[in-house]
């Protein structure tokens, strides 16, 4: 018999998980850096908000719970700084972003 | 003034405190006190940094930001997360990719320089948009489809955060502008 906790759990990090994942195949598939830049800390972001938040659904309210909700909040208000900041330095070192029917950049590099 | 920072000074402490006894777990007289200790040097070393000014603008001009508003802000938030994120993870599993880049300038009346942290913050915490650059009242948006910005970032989003502040903010968002190819750039 699996109680509502293990439930929320499981449930959770299944979705974690998920998004985990689509941010991996989104790095490799989008073009360029700043699409990849969404797929990398956008689906990550919420990833890791979820399997720790299953994680803290299977601690209860103890002080290892409340760690772990500590973290979350950390993550949520630092992953978006950092983000913006990588964008923010790409943009200023003039790196262009790619546009729909436009060639790859990184593809003429080669 | 003076008020302001003592009671600045206070909740600082109290933060630190709960995260102390959140990080410790343990209530003895020893641990506690050990605690009180590093709390009165850290509070000691910041003092001066938590009431430097750091913006030329005066960042408090008396507007609070609305308490009970901002507990709903974060769970909209939150929700708007999930919806997008699942509307980014169809884009990058559909075989075709259907994505549409592009960059939106526009302009906000934001109130201060708090109220444009959260709406950059909150602009790059929801999947497909992020926030490139702000240059006082101009902000810089990349984003992975065109449409996707035009239908809820730049109203809804932007109003929600003009609310923490104001109960009904006029027009928020103005100059809107969407840049699709590098010819416009």
């Amino acid at each position: 018999m699996i109680d509502l906790r293990d439930a929320l759990t499981i449930l959770f990090v299944t979705a974690g998980v998920f998004f985990m994942l689509i941010g991996s195949i989104g790095v490799i598939r989008l073009p360029d850096f700043f699409t990849r830049s969404h797929a990398t800390s956008k689906s990550d972001t919420l990833g890791i908000m979820l399997i720790l938040s299953g994680f803290a659904f299977y601690e209860g309210l103890t002080t290892t719970g409340l760690k772990l909700i500590v973290i979350i909040i950390f993550i949520a208000l630092s992953n978006p700084v950092g983000s913006h900041a990588l964008a923010r330095a790409a943009y200023f070192y003039g790196i262009k972003p790619w546009f729909k029917g436009e060639p790859r950049t990184h593809e003429e590099v080669e | 003034m003076k008020g302001k920072k003592i009671r600045n000074n206070v909740s600082h402490i109290f933060l630190l405190m709960l995260f102390w006894l959140v990080l410790s777990g343990y209530f003895d007289l020893f641990y506690l006190s050990l605690g009180l200790i590093s709390i009165a040097i850290v509070v000691l070393v910041n003092s001066r940094l938590r009431n430097y000014n750091y913006f030329n603008e005066q960042t408090d001009s008396g507007e609070k930001i609305r308490l009970f508003r901002l507990i709903y802000f974060i769970l909209w938030l939150l929700w708007e997360i999930v919806i997008s994120s699942f509307k980014v993870a169809y884009l990058i599993i559909h075989p075709k990719m259907p994505i549409k880049a592009g960059i939106i300038k526009f302009k906000t009346n934001l109130p201060h320089m708090n109220a444009k942290v959260i709406l950059g913050n909150s602009i790059t915490l929801t999947p497909g948009t992020v926030t490139i650059e702000i240059n006082d009242n101009d902000f810089l948006v990349h984003s992975l489809t065109s449409e996707n910005i035009e239908d809820h970032i730049d109203h809804s989003l932007a109003v929600e955060v003009a609310k923490l502040y104001h109960v009904e903010p006029g027009r928020v968002v103005c100059e809107e502008q969407v840049i699709t190819s590098s010819k416009e750039l």
